[in-house]
């Protein structure tokens, strides 16, 4: 209990911290009527403005007003939009969860096997083959395999749509791209790990009682190697409600990524803000989860919590 | 159990039929669907509310306005002839006064006839002028009108605050649109920016946010049939992802195309580019204090830039830069004023008479703002180091950095909104704008001479056009002279296309797809 709570207060220090640094950044390095306005128009046009947007106060009354908005649950409006900037990122969110999941169910599709096979075939041709492609696939940029995609299959071979999100067909390039650079990182750890857990002894009694090839992956060396693979994935899956800021762009997908580039680029604060409060706290969230898994995973972790929790009570 | 499924399978059933038989006049739909690609939509249809180049390529097709601007006039997409649109007809009473009739039996997208109360809620304060309008910069174009009075339900009278020479330009331009009032009242601001209703030949039909908008043919169009059965704006970002669409028959449009891609698209047989030069001006602010006090230096500045060959380098040649602040579809254009010079000789002579001495010069831009300005303004600056000068470039994420203290150059963009002085080179150099009263870093504030702020009092108050003209010639004269700013050229705006498609961009960004700018097949129109 005392370990969750001890989390909740870091995270919600993290939280202030986002907010805190963001609203400084965004407010000091542009003035949103520059940026949203046309560049020729009239400065009465921009006075106007500056004041219907409450940037004619000063930074301090803007950040103690935003609280005391976001206080009351309210994200405060889009300057762009003129709507609630919370209820267009919730719009946005279901598209990138989409394809966030479609992109994380790929890599680890493709990278989990991959990298149990090169950890079996350790040195061998195969995990070289397999070794390279992960650091193909990892340094590849996204945007450019994005783009070899679309020329392959929507210009020469006319079979995928090139962008937008209407059909399952238009989630396949999107998804693939997202999910190769991160099956190559998956695949890379897993095969680590398991050839971590190959020379342990638990492996050996596995041997000698008899136990198949398979079996002593599955049910021996894979449980035993899941620990640092899950880390991975958290970290991870707060990336991806990040939203693939790079892949939503290249394929035109209406997803958060493209969402918060605009809304960056064009100083709609109350519009970033409420992207990465959802964000911050995805990570937050998942990095608890995953703390959490430890325990569920390796019973030593939980034994380990325990015994702490259990010194800290005969110490009181 | 048994009897309630089967009862429903016929429900079912007749629903299928039913539908399908709806269905049938669809199937009958001979005109195609237009796909645009766009690399962003806006975010209010209000035609007040927002002005920008990607809203009004959109708005355009959903509205029309009392009088019509004509760019097909001469066939180059800039002519500034006007002919009736909304209003068949109009008469001068005075210079602030004109009366309109109304094209009867036009009809609005939700099937409401057009009448004077529609026209005259479209003008009203509090829409886009008067004290606390939803949109402030509708102000710039509409604060000249005082007020509206509907003589009957198809003649009304339009009076302007002050004698407006040009109140014929102003009402075919931005703003005056014309709104139905009963849908803006019924259903109120909020709801009327996402779905409006106006008379022109396409209305929304759908939209989904950062996906697609859809619009279907508004077949009681009063100017004729749409010539689609409905026109999708798709946003797709990429440029590469744009082309590559277009190559696939996904879209029949794309738009913003860079001059770089456009061997790219000539070299499929199915592709085609459109190309217009804008009406809008490339331009460098070139800040009166530091080492450009003295105008000799910024003459020298001017003086130093090859635009012909930057028009080659990063526009194929296919632009032009005007003669002086101004454009050939002006009512006045000053036709002899002199073309920019670039020589170099009389630069050097001028920085050494004015004693320059190598102090540092710094032209700041935000990047991804105008097309190919660092191109441009890298080639600028080899071109000024040439004849002495030492430029330093320091690009920026965005104009707002790029303006912040220190900086001597800008590079900036005028649109002429319209054929006029009063349409850019007034409200952009003239006594009221930022240039001469710049609060911000009043060091910068250029103290034009009294003769030029004196002309523009004629170039707003004359109802003389000899006299604005001459006016005019004067004022650009000095502009030049005072070198606070100079005009490199006019941009190209180039769009990509499928071949069957015929349709022509304007030097506005409006994209006009009435029945005469649309159609399909091999004919060119």
């Amino acid at each position: 209990m005392r370990f969750v709570a001890v989390k909740l207060l870091r995270s919600a220090v993290t939280m202030w911290l986002v907010i805190t640094f963001v609203f400084v950044v965004l407010r000091i390095s542009g003035d949103p009527t520059d940026i949203l306005l046309p560049d020729d128009v009239a400065q009465e046009v921009r006075e106007f403005y500056r004041v219907k947007w409450g940037l004619d106060q000063s930074l301090w009354q803007q950040y103690l007003a935003y609280w005391k908005a976001l206080s009351t649950g309210d994200f405060g409006v889009s300057l762009r939009a003129g709507l609630p900037a919370w209820d267009m990122v919730m719009e946005r969110a279901p598209k990138t969860l989409l394809l966030g999941l479609c992109g994380l169910a790929m890599a680890l599709f493709i990278g989990i096997p991959l990298g149990v096979i090169a950890a079996q075939y350790q040195g061998s041709a195969l995990d070289r083959g397999v070794m390279s492609f992960a650091v193909f696939g990892f340094s590849m940029p996204n945007f450019f395999l994005g783009i070899i995609l679309i020329l392959v299959f929507s210009l020469h071979l006319r079979w995928l749509p090139s962008s937008g999100s209407g059909t399952l067909a238009h989630l396949v390039m999107p998804a693939f791209t997202l999910g190769t650079a991160f099956a190559a990182q998956i695949a890379r750890f897993t095969r680590s790990a398991m050839i971590d857990v190959s020379s342990r002894a638990y492996m050996r009694t596995a041997r000698s009682k008899g136990a198949g090839p398979l079996r002593r992956v599955v049910s021996h060396a894979f449980p035993n190697a899941v620990v640092p693979i899950v880390t991975i994935i958290g970290l991870k899956v707060g990336e991806l409600i990040g939203g693939a800021v790079v892949v939503e762009t290249v394929f035109a997908w209406p997803g958060l990524g493209r969402l918060v580039t605009i809304a960056v680029a064009n100083r709609d604060l109350a519009l970033v803000q409420a992207i990465l409060i959802l964000i911050a706290a995805t990570m937050i969230l998942t990095n608890l989860i995953v703390d959490l898994m430890y325990g569920w995973l390796d019973p030593r972790v939980r034994d380990a919590r325990n015994a702490a929790g259990h010194r800290r009570e005969a110490r009181a | 159990m048994r009897i309630s499924k089967l009862a429903q399978a016929a429900r079912l059933l007749r629903g299928a039929v039913v539908a399908s038989l709806i269905g049938l006049p669809a199937l009958a739909e001979d005109r195609p669907d237009l796909t645009v690609a766009v690399n962003t939509l806006p975010n209010s249809l209000e035609s007040v509310e927002e002005q920008g180049n990607v809203a009004v390529r959109i708005t355009y097709t959903l509205f029309d306005s009392l009088i019509r601007r004509d760019f097909l006039a001469d066939g180059t997409g800039t002519s500034a002839v006007l002919v009736p649109g909304l209003a068949e007809s109009w008469t001068r009473v005075d210079d602030r006064t004109m009366d309109f009739k109304l094209r009867e039996g036009v009809k609005f997208h939700n099937g409401d006839e057009l009448t004077t109360d529609d026209v005259a809620f479209s003008l009203v304060p509090g829409r886009g002028t008067g004290f606390n309008p939803i949109f402030g910069e509708a102000k710039t174009y509409m604060n000249t009108i005082s007020h509206v009075i509907p003589l009957d339900r198809y003649n009304i009278r339009i009076v302007s605050k002050e004698p407006d020479i040009l109140m014929e330009q102003r009402i075919a331009g931005y703003s005056f649109w014309i709104v139905n009032a009963r849908e803006y009242l019924t259903v109120g601001y909020e709801a009327f920016r996402r779905k409006p209703v106006g008379t022109g030949p396409y209305k929304v039909e759908e939209w989904v946010d950062g996906e697609y908008l859809k619009l279907v043919a508004h077949d009681d169009y009063f100017g004729g049939k749409p010539t689609a059965a409905s026109i999708t704006y798709r946003v797709v970002p990429e440029v590469s992802a744009r082309i590559a669409g277009l190559v696939s028959g996904e879209y029949d449009i794309a738009v913003n195309i860079p001059p770089d891609q456009v061997a790219t698209i000539r070299s499929y047989d199915d592709l085609k580019v459109e190309r217009i030069v804008l009406d809008n001006s490339h331009v460098l602010r070139l800040l009166p204090y530091g080492p450009l006090a003295d105008k000799r230096v910024r003459q020298a500045i001017s003086l130093g830039i090859d635009r012909k060959l930057l028009r080659d380098a990063l526009w194929e040649g296919a632009n032009y830069t005007p003669n002086g602040h101004q454009l050939p579809s002006y009512q006045m254009w000053v036709e002899e004023f002199p073309e920019f010079e670039y020589n170099p000789e009389k630069a050097k002579a001028l920085l050494a008479e004015a004693g320059y001495n190598g102090e540092e010069i710094v032209y700041r831009l935000g990047l991804n703002y105008y097309l190919l300005s660092l191109e441009a303004a890298q080639a600028m600056q080899q071109m000024w180091q040439e004849i002495g000068l030492n430029v330093k470039l320091e690009p920026r994420e965005n104009n707002s950095q790029a303006s912040e203290a220190g900086v001597h150059i800008l590079p900036w963009s005028n649109t002429h909104r319209f054929p006029d002085p009063l349409g850019s080179f007034v409200p952009q150099w003239g006594k009221d704008s930022g240039v001469q009263n710049n609060k911000e870093f009043p060091e910068r504030t250029w103290n034009a001479p009294a003769r030029f702020n004196e002309l523009q009092d004629v170039l707003i108050t004359s109802m003389d056009w000899e006299e604005r003209r001459a006016a005019y010639a004067e004022a650009l004269a000095i502009w030049n002279d005072e070198a606070v700013g100079t005009v490199l050229y006019n941009p190209l705006e180039t769009y990509a296309l499928r071949k069957g498609v015929n349709w022509k961009p304007y030097g506005l960004y409006y994209m006009d797809f009435r029945p005469y700018n649309l159609t399909f097949g091999d004919g060119s129109n």
